[in-house]
């Protein structure tokens, strides 16, 4: 089949946006969750007005549809990416997107954190940053980890609308052998191929989860 | 060691809570400490007012004299390093290993490598748990988790150890050998321990001086001999009937009711050296009355002996006085049922 070397550099693309995106998501990601967490009611400094803020902020990144989203940051995509199509282009919408969703899981995984163990470590004279560094993601790992699966899982989906700014990826592909042209073989393949990504991530998540189990 | 004076603690809210009402407490060095009271009586607040993780309202703590309500939080912070704490659900970290909860107050307090490593060691030896120093808490019992927790708190050589319930989640047998370490811990190490629980047992197995607490007072305080064997509060009588019964059975009562001239029932109450000597066989030879014992309960208190005897004397007024004359020269508390 002549289409291969195409679905080759799809499957790269869409390694390569959703790997990329991730890395953002989880590096903006994670520090608000952490800062969510600590200025939240029954948090390591609760501060309802700062906790206010910001989870508005972030409601209104998650609320926005992806589609909408991408063509909004247009402008933040060309500065930061020096062009406003391609793949590199794509994982600026896709960060963006990613971020709050982080975010919020990031929140919940340290709020399930036993504030009896937070308490034990303040009682030894920890300061915040040892309790955050220390205590709170030490002892929510698994669940930091499994929710970073289920983000890296949520950018292969949206990555596939990445195509509407040039993109690319599988499922660009797909749409446009397969919806376009009625190349049911190509559009399955790269189907086929998505799915054995989501598969082989989810897999890997719950393993490394299971290693670093606390409980 | 710790003043607390006229220390009040209100929570904030819709309902105010008052958790501590004008406790004031003198815990001295080296003394093994109990609090005991109902649920919510603010124990628990009372407790973390030493340490600082509860601002009271108003009122004074004084550490090592320090008083540290007025320290900065970062004094505070260094403050907590020298106090170790205990808790009744363990609050071990699930992440790290026996070794790296012990380790964790040494890494707070700044400790070279080598030396965590070295002391470690040490308390982990102390108790009894130096086979287990790669396990993680969740391959612990209950009764291992509180020795971790008791040799993480004292990992860092503290001169206080506050101990929230620390028996409340384990079986009674294990409860006796968490006891004991704790006994142990305060002489070898000279720390100065202050517990707090709802277990009459703790207090009467390791405690030198208690207080009860009601309501957020301090409705009772003193010697636990003392307290032990002449509780005036309610709730104090309640908690001592947990572990002795004093309420003499039906049939001694009955009997000692029907009242006759030549003969009478006492209660007697005897604690330390007393409970050693043979005072039933000197009083019948002294005083030549006949005795005999309707009702006794002997045991320990911390380390010290009492009984609670009721005797039924017959003799005349004259040889009954002798006997109370005797008792009293004993120390022994009487009451005439
Ligand atoms: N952080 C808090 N905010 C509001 N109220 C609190 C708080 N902590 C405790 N209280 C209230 O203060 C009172 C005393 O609580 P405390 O925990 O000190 O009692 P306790 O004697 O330790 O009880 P327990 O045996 O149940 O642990 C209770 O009425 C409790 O509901
Ligand atoms: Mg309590």
């Amino acid at each position: 089949m002549e289409y291969w070397p195409e679905i080759i550099k799809a499957t790269y693309e869409t390694l390569y946006m959703t790997g990329v995106s991730l890395f953002f998501a989880a590096v903006i990601g994670i520090p608000v969750g952490v800062l969510l967490n600590a200025v939240s009611n029954g948090g390591i400094m609760p501060n309802p007005v700062i906790y206010s803020i910001l989870g508005s902020v972030v409601n209104v990144l998650r609320s926005a549809p992806f589609v909408i989203l991408m063509l909004a940051v247009t402008p933040l995509t060309r500065l930061i990416a020096g062009t406003s199509i391609g793949s590199s282009a794509a994982i600026v919408p896709l960060t963006i997107g990613a971020a709050p969703f982080v975010a919020r899981l990031i929140e919940a995984n340290l709020r399930e954190v036993d504030p009896g163990v937070v308490e034990a470590a303040r009682a030894m004279g920890a300061n915040n940053r040892q309790v955050i560094f220390k205590v709170l993601l030490q002892e929510a790992r698994a669940g930091i980890i499994l929710s970073l699966t289920n983000t890296a899982i949520a950018i292969i989906g949206y990555s596939a609308m990445a195509g509407a700014i040039g993109g690319g990826g599988l499922g660009d592909l797909g749409v446009r052998y397969g919806y376009m042209r009625f190349q049911t073989d190509v559009m399955l393949i790269t189907v086929a191929i998505l799915v054995a990504l989501v598969e082989i991530v989810q897999a890997t998540g719950n393993f490394l989860a299971r290693k670093y189990k606390t409980k | 060691m710790i003043i607390i004076k006229n220390l009040d603690i209100t929570y904030p809210g819709k309902r105010k809570v008052k958790a501590v009402d004008n406790v004031s407490l003198e815990i001295k060095k080296g003394e093994i400490f109990g609090i005991i009271g109902l649920s919510g009586a603010g124990k628990s607040s009372l407790l973390r007012a030493i340490n600082g993780l509860v601002r009271p309202t108003s009122g004074e703590v004084w550490v090592d004299g320090v008083e540290i309500t007025r320290l900065s939080s970062k004094e505070l912070l260094s403050l907590r390093q020298k106090i170790g704490m205990i808790f009744q659900h363990f609050n071990l970290l699930d992440s790290r290993t026996v070794f790296g909860n012990v380790a964790f107050p040494l890494e707070i307090g700044g400790y070279p490598r080598e030396r965590i490593k070295k002391r470690v060691m040490e308390v982990l030896e102390l108790v009894g748990l130096l086979d287990k120093a790669d396990s993680y808490p969740r391959e612990l019992s209950g009764g291992q988790k509180q020795r971790v927790g008791i040799a993480r708190a004292i990992a860092a050589n503290p001169k206080i150890l506050l101990c929230d319930e620390p028996t409340s989640a384990l079986d009674p047998q294990t409860t006796g050998q968490i006891l004991k370490l704790l006994a142990e811990i305060n002489r070898k190490l000279g720390i100065t321990i202050v517990i707090i629980t709802h277990e009459m047992r703790v207090i009467t197995e390791i405690c030198d001086r208690v207080a009860v607490m009601d309501n957020g007072r301090v409705v009772e305080e003193g010697v636990v001999t003392d307290v032990f064997l002449n509780p005036w509060h309610p709730i104090t009588k309640e908690f001592v009937n947990t572990v002795i019964s004093k309420e003499l059975p039906e049939e001694v009562l009955l009997q000692a009711r029907t009242k006759r001239p030549d003969r009478e029932v006492l209660l007697l109450r005897f604690a330390g050296n007393t409970a050693n000597e043979p005072v039933v066989s000197r009083i019948i030879k002294e005083t030549g009355v006949e005795l005999s014992i309707l009702y006794g309960n002997i045991g320990h208190l911390k380390d010290v002996p009492y009984g609670i005897l009721a005797v039924e004397i017959f003799g005349d007024e004259n040889k009954r006085d002798k006997v109370r004359q005797i008792l009293h020269e004993l120390s022994v508390k009487l009451e005439v049922v």
